[in-house]
């Protein structure tokens, strides 16, 4: 009998699985299925959209019979199943109804199909159907875990949090020939992941932020659950989502402060995986492509793993980063810089940081760069340390995990991208310069 | 639509055009035991019934290998249930029959067989299916098909959409 496992490709859509289901009375029904979930070797779940027949047939008899045609090979199989229960919530049900929204969108019918309920069933038997012609060859499928054993390996060899970020993105592309990817983190607050690198976009999108629970990544991050799409659905397109969302909730005029979540203009296929450490979500890698159903199973299950190898190795650096800091340097610039004037201008109330009048960066980043323009400017210091920003307690950073290294390289990376005369250099493990290369001219405005 | 004529369904001509087009077909049944089943069905064709009552029997042309459980049920004495989807635009419509008879094939049936999986699989590659997985879904080569045939008691429109599980031609 072949494992639940080995027919995941059945379940992708490609061709529609159909149930049988019977009443009391011993009549049975056939009907299309519009999602078959593989949940584990023994389990799967079907999406329950309409009180229909099969929905009455289940509640009263939970004996069910599958029929599922192989994509590639065209064999077919029964499942034996019975009706176990139905959830309306939680990462399962999010997963269906996020790949759901996909399907419905694809075949035109997005105000005909909502979920209302992943039924999960108990799989008693797989069966091949015989009697067929032989199965049509099937090319070899690329065996993902040399990809992955090479990835973890560069992976491994990184030596801070940025190097691993980079490092992450350029295994996705060259390993994994995903080149259009993007690593978000999740704030200490838990209620937003902001964008700290990503690679394949006209736009980095750095500093962009997602709402916890808005579009796919924010529902992935939310649910702590892979969500991945063949066919993607306008209601799921983040960056709609995202702008559509803080339009509602903030004034117009905040918007030229919202920086673009990159995105491709035509997306076909997108997957979103929590960064998971223990309860803790620490981000979502993401991934799309313009083809449509690029991304397998398999595919989920390598990124699944890549992104726990992640999950582990950033904890192990923000463990790691205050302990193996270097004593804190307290060296005046060797003198201030002179050049074309900077007009830096701060606004308390968000943090928010504007150069020249254009919005550069807000949250606790742009409270670090303040404090490191003030202190620049007052006593000309250019050397810092981590662990002194991690102390000060006028960056409002908590207390256990600050996503200080996180909150730098964005910082870094929104200073290489948008202002040419301010800089961070790292100089060390846990030491960085500011680098100025114009006149300061500091303004906190009030409000 | 189709009208109800002594407990069955006389069916419309736009029904008996669109079961006999090239459309995919799927039969269930039922066991004693309340375990269903399920089977593909490789064509059918529609004709008046042999007792001039003017009812419409529908056969669908099913593999004696590859649909065991369901002609198990169906020689049981059990009901039959069969959907008929076009792929094209997921019109889908499910008969259903208390009883059914279940007969070889009559001359002609094959070449029905063969040129419902010649449509049929057309259908499928005109939507971007690779042609050999087309036939091997639609066209392959049964050579073991039975007739089961049966008088609809009851039709449903199982388009998604607002109609969907709507009884066809029920009237009185």
């Amino acid at each position: 009998m072949p494992s639940l496992s080995t027919l995941r490709r059945c379940f992708e859509g490609a061709v529609p699985a159909i149930i049988a289901t019977c009443d009391a009375n011993a009549t049975p029904n056939v009907a299309y299925l519009s999602q078959v979930h593989y949940m584990d070797e023994e389990h799967v779940a079907l999406s329950f959209q309409f009180f229909n027949t099969t929905r009455r047939n289940i509640l009263a008899n939970p004996a069910a019979t599958i029929l599922l045609m192989d994509p590639v090979t065209a064999e077919q199989y029964y499942l034996h199943i019975s009706y176990l229960k139905t959830v309306s919530e939680g990462p399962l049900f999010e997963s269906m109804k996020a790949r759901l929204a996909g399907i419905a969108s694809h075949s035109g019918m997005s105000e005909v199909f909502q979920l209302k309920g992943s039924d999960i069933y108990r799989v008693q038997r797989i069966e091949l159907i015989t009697g067929a012609p032989p199965p049509l060859a099937s090319a070899p499928t690329s065996n993902l875990l040399p990809t992955l054993r090479r990835s973890m390996a560069r992976l491994a060899a990184c030596q801070d949090l940025s190097e691993l970020l980079e490092s992450a993105l350029t295994c996705l592309a060259e390993e994994f020939d995903m080149p259009h990817a993007m690593l978000l983190m999740l704030d200490p607050a838990g209620e937003k992941l902001y964008t700290v690198a990503s690679c394949g976009y006209h736009h980095s999108g750095v500093g962009s932020e997602i709402g916890l629970g808005e579009g796919m990544i924010g529902v992935a991050a939310r649910e702590r659950v892979p969500i991945r799409i063949g066919h993607c659905a306008t209601e799921y397109l983040y960056g709609r989502a995202v702008r559509e969302t803080y339009l509602q909730r903030y004034a117009a005029t905040d918007i030229e402060m919202s920086i673009p979540v990159p995105g491709l203009a035509k997306s076909g296929s997108q997957m979103a995986v929590p960064i998971v450490s223990g309860e803790r979500v620490t981000g979502v890698l993401y991934v799309e492509s313009p083809q449509e159903m690029r991304f397998s199973w398999d595919d989920e299950d390598a990124l699944v793993a890549l992104a726990n190898y992640l999950a582990l190795a950033i904890t192990s650096m923000e463990c790691c980063s205050e302990a193996a800091e270097e004593s804190v340097v307290d060296a005046a610039a060797d003198a201030k810089a002179v050049g074309k004037p900077v007009h830096v201008c701060f606004y308390r109330a968000d943090q928010s940081v504007f150069i020249n009048n254009d919005y550069l960066i807000k949250g606790v980043a742009g409270a670090i760069l303040w404090k490191l323009l003030c202190d620049y400017s007052a006593v000309g210091r250019d050397e810092f340390t981590n662990r002194e920003l991690r102390h000060d307690t006028s960056l409002r950073l908590p207390d256990v995990v600050d996503n200080l290294e996180a909150r730098l390289i964005l910082l870094q990376r929104r200073l290489v991208e948008r202002c040419d005369v301010l800089a961070i250099d790292k100089t060390g493990r846990g030491r960085f310069r500011l680098r100025v290369t114009g006149t300061l001219n500091l303004h906190e405005a009030v409000g | 639509m189709s009208s109800s004529v002594h407990g069955a369904l006389l069916l419309t001509s736009d029904l008996v055009d669109f079961v006999l087009g090239p459309i995919s077909m799927k039969a269930g049944s039922c066991s004693r035991d309340l375990v269903p089943s399920i089977s593909q069905a490789y064509g059918c064709r529609v004709s008046r019934s042999s007792n001039g009552a003017g009812v419409d029997e529908v056969c669908v042309f099913l593999s004696e290998s590859r649909s065991a459980n369901v002609l198990r049920d169906l020689r049981d004495g059990g009901a039959f249930s069969v959907v008929f989807s076009r792929p094209t635009t997921h019109r889908t419509v499910q008969l259903k029959a208390v009883a059914v008879r279940i007969e070889p094939l009559q001359p002609g049936d094959q070449a029905l067989i063969d040129r419902y999986g010649l449509r049929a699989s057309g259908e499928l590659i005109s939507l971007g299916y690779p042609p050999a997985f087309s036939q091997a879904l639609m066209a392959p080569g049964i050579t073991d098909a039975v007739c089961v045939c049966f008088v609809p008691n009851a039709a449903f429109d199982q388009t998604p959409g607002a109609g969907a599980g709507q009884p066809l031609g029920v009237t009185t």
